[in-house]
């Protein structure tokens, strides 16, 4: 039990570690957590209300709301005309109303942009599958799908029917290829 | 070493209290996340049980396909209703009937714990929910539902936070708000988010209608009935909705407001005479009337709601006239807040003519069957009817028929007849028992008087032919008997003087066609009193004759009016007809259809026979002609009571 000067310096090393990379986490979140910033005209947002980095779920409120109306295109000029429209999450949730509104093009390159940059999450893999099925690019599709099984056969995320769901899925869909 | 071991445990202990609260906020999150569903985050809906929290791997609400390939509301309801089973008003055990059970209990906002066997029975109420929110809902929409899952686990589901975001859904909008109230993640059935219950369809329409109307032979101040019902075609029960009975009065020969038409719609309201709902009389024109006699305001449930009125006193009012009645409600649909009303069912009121013999008794060998009018007249019950001045014999049985002028001033309607039958034989049983009629039996009944017998026997016979005005064929009264004898024989009428009578004997039919009257001038002694005997097989009487000062004796059928056609209306033989002497028939019609009128006239006749003192007079004064008086007959009769 006797510990060494040079281990006691380890451990303290490893807990400041630790403390210096949550602080950088809560700084990173604190910004908005960017990584790449891709914003609409500036015409558009100067036209849409502005919702802050702690108001998004207001946000998301507010484009359900349109899309619950209807308003497909509201949303989408919503969420572009943001000035973080640049953000991974809006950059998500702008994917998610294209798709809605059935630009499966102008979706699923965002998914593959955030997904070329290592930035998209592995919950949102079944996402980008189901835009790639939608946008007929079927052998991505498949393989995005596999993809999300893989993540799913390894995490307490899912259910263990959601593989069978993916096999399902890609099943179907190499009836297509 | 004691000392750098503290370091270490301080260091560490540090580390732990700043990651902590980090992990604990998660967990309160979670779990404030779950309970808006009415369960903590991982304890299942149906049981409430603990279901093994987030390191337990649940399955989906429905095994693959779940509701990939569903993209309608007809998709969605074959789907879930195929997984719900409900054989015998039991949901499939297992995963999927448990998943389908949660949605539908879910999507109605049944509270946790609620038996999963529940959505069989309200399945049906679930199918006509989700296609009523089938405009306001999107099979095929990204939606965001911020991270609140469902999972299975075969026989219950529990919520879980989730670090997925968005899926493939199904979401069921508000229409008024546009926000999404209830989603379903598609490749796996998993109500997503916090699930709002959607409100029950309203749709239902409402079709009133009047089934009857009773009696449909009715007379002024006669109560009446109407058996009305509401109809609702919906998909659900009404909300609390007013509706109203309305009876229309409609002058004689005209017709209700919208009798001609079915079911009308109109924001006008039924009538506000009596109470009715404000907003105008859609049932009110320049030809009726209208007054609400029955409302209320309730639900009505899907199907047909009966709404009866009963003893409705539908007023003196003249022959003719029409009542009509009519069912109305308000708001007639979950769309349209306007009345509908039914089309009015309609009756004519008639009258019950009445017969009145004065100065004598009735003695009929059948049955004596009348009836009577009950009324309110000046604020009083009044009964009307038939009556005789003396007795009223009968072999059969006696309804309704008064004797010894009972009907006056009574409000005893035919149910207590012992009222107003002092002089009817008999008026009890032999037990003592109130019975009407019935007297004796025919063989024992009071003999005829052979009136025919008596002239017949006269020699002085003279024969007329075709018409004849018995004012020219009369005789003296200090002259001998002449008896005018013919086959058929028209009487057009005429004036009988003082002191002068005829007898006519025909042995066809004698057809009055003209009034017969006594000389209406003072009289000194008997032989002034003028008398006519008319004599035949068949005597009829034309509907203009109002008066017939003569004996009418008839082996066949005496006819108050016969020359109608078609059915016998209150606008045929409608004037009254005063005989003025002895009727002896073997049949008497009563055709008239005079009197009955309104107020004090409501018991006014249509015929009325009297037999007054000068015939018997004459009849003195012709036996005693002969030097002899003539027994007709006698009879004992029983004790009245």
């Amino acid at each position: 039990m006797k510990l060494t000067k040079k281990r006691i310096i380890i451990i303290s090393a490893i807990v400041l570690v630790l403390l210096g990379g949550l602080v950088t986490f809560w700084v990173w979140q604190a910004q908005g957590g960017r990584f790449f910033v891709t914003p609409g005209s500036s015409s558009k947002k100067k036209d849409v209300p502005q919702y802050a980095e702690d108001k998004q779920q207001d946000l998301i409120t507010e484009v359900n709301k349109k899309q619950g109306t209807g308003d497909y295109q509201g949303a989408i000029d919503l969420l572009e005309g943001q000035q973080n429209s640049g953000d991974e999450k809006m950059q998500l949730l702008l994917a998610s109303a294209y798709a809605s509104a059935g630009k499966m093009k102008e979706a699923l390159a965002i998914y593959k942009k955030l997904d070329e940059s290592g930035k998209l999450p592995d919950t949102e893999l079944e996402n980008m599958a189901a835009v790639a099925e939608r946008a007929k690019e079927y052998q991505l599709a498949i393989d995005t799908y596999k993809r999300a099984k893989e993540y799913a056969a390894s995490s307490n995320e899912y259910s263990d029917d959601q593989i069978a769901t993916y096999d399902y899925q890609i099943a179907e869909l190499e009836k297509k290829l | 070493m004691k000392l750098q071991l503290k370091r270490l445990t301080l260091s560490f202990a540090a580390f732990v209290m700043m990651v902590s609260p980090l992990v604990l906020f998660a967990e309160q999150a979670a779990a404030d996340m779950c309970t808006v569903n009415g369960r903590d985050c991982w304890y299942g809906y149906f049981t409430g049980r603990y279901d093994g929290g987030p390191g337990v791997r649940q399955h989906n609400v429905i095994s693959p396909p779940a509701l990939l390939n569903v993209n309608n509301v007809d998709q969605l309801i074959a789907n879930i209703g195929t997984h719900l089973g409900c054989a015998g008003g039991r949901a499939n055990a297992g995963q999927n009937g448990t998943g389908a059970a949660f949605i539908v209990l879910t999507m109605l906002g049944y509270a946790p714990g609620t038996p999963k066997n529940t959505a069989c029975t309200a399945f049906s109420e679930w199918v006509a929910t989700v296609r009523y929110w089938a405009p306001y809902t999107n099979y095929n929409v990204f939606y965001n539902f911020g991270g609140l899952n469902t999972r299975s686990s075969y026989d219950d589901v529990a919520w879980y936070p989730s670090a997925q975001t968005t899926a493939w859904s199904i979401v069921f909008y508000s229409p008024t708000t546009g926000l999404p109230l209830y989603a379903i993640k598609k490749d796996c059935a998993n109500p997503v988010g916090r699930l709002q219950r959607l409100d029950r369809p309203r749709n239902y329409t409402l079709t009133p209608n009047v089934q009857n109307i009773s009696p449909t032979q009715i007379e002024a101040g006669a109560k009446m009935g109407a058996a009305t019902r509401v109809t609702n075609n919906g998909e659900v029960n009404s909300p609390a909705t007013q509706w109203e009975i309305t009876m229309i009065t409609v002058q004689p020969g005209k017709k209700a407001p919208h009798e001609d038409e079915n079911v009308t719609f109109s924001a006008t309201a039924p009538c506000q005479a009596s109470g009715g709902g404000p907003s105008g009389s859609y049932f009110q024109s320049a030809d009726a009337t209208c007054k609400n006699v029955s409302k209320g305001n309730q639900v009505f449930n899907r199907g047909t709601t009966s709404l009866n009125v009963s003893d409705v006193d539908i007023g003196d009012v003249p022959v003719g006239t029409r009542i009509c009645f009519t069912l109305s409600v308000q708001p007639r649909a979950n769309v349209d807040t306007r009345w509908a009303h039914s089309k009015p069912i309609c009756t004519t009121v008639g009258k019950k003519p009445k017969v009145q013999i004065w100065g004598g008794d009735v003695a009929v060998r059948g049955q004596i069957n009348t009836s009577t009018s009950s009324k309110t007249v000046d604020g009083a019950n009044r009964v009307f009817g038939s009556w005789v001045e003396y007795g009223a014999f009968s072999v059969g049985v006696n309804s309704c028929f008064a004797s010894g002028s009972g009907l006056v001033n009574t409000s005893s309607a035919c149910d207590n007849q012992s009222d107003w039958s002092k002089l009817t034989f008999a008026n009890k049983n032999a037990s003592g028992a109130d019975s009407f009629g019935q007297y004796v039996a025919a063989d024992g009944f009071r003999r005829l008087p052979n009136v025919a017998s008596f002239f017949g026997a006269i020699q002085n016979k003279q024969p007329v032919g075709g018409s004849v005005d018995l004012g020219s064929v009369t005789f003296g009264n200090n002259e001998p008997i002449v008896v005018r004898t013919a086959g058929n024989l028209t009487i057009t009428g005429g004036g009988i003087p003082i002191g002068r009578s005829v007898v006519i004997m025909a042995t066809g039919t004698v057809t009055i066609d003209g009034n017969i009257t006594y000389a209406d001038s003072a009289i000194g002694q008997i032989q002034d009193i003028p008398q006519a005997v008319i004599i035949a097989q068949n005597i009829n009487i034309k509907d203009s004759v109002s008066r017939v000062d003569a004996w009418l004796v008839a082996s066949g059928t005496t006819n108050t009016c016969y020359n109608f056609t078609g059915n016998l209306t209150s606008n045929k033989c409608s004037s009254v007809l005063e005989v003025n002497g002895p009727v002896v028939s073997n049949k008497l019609v009563l055709n008239r259809t005079a009197g009955s009128g309104t107020g004090e006239q409501s018991g006014d006749p249509a015929e009325r026979f009297n037999l007054r003192p000068d015939a018997h007079l004459w009849s003195l004064l012709q036996s005693q002609g002969s030097n002899k008086a003539q027994t007709v007959y006698s009879v004992e009769l029983p004790p009245r009571f």
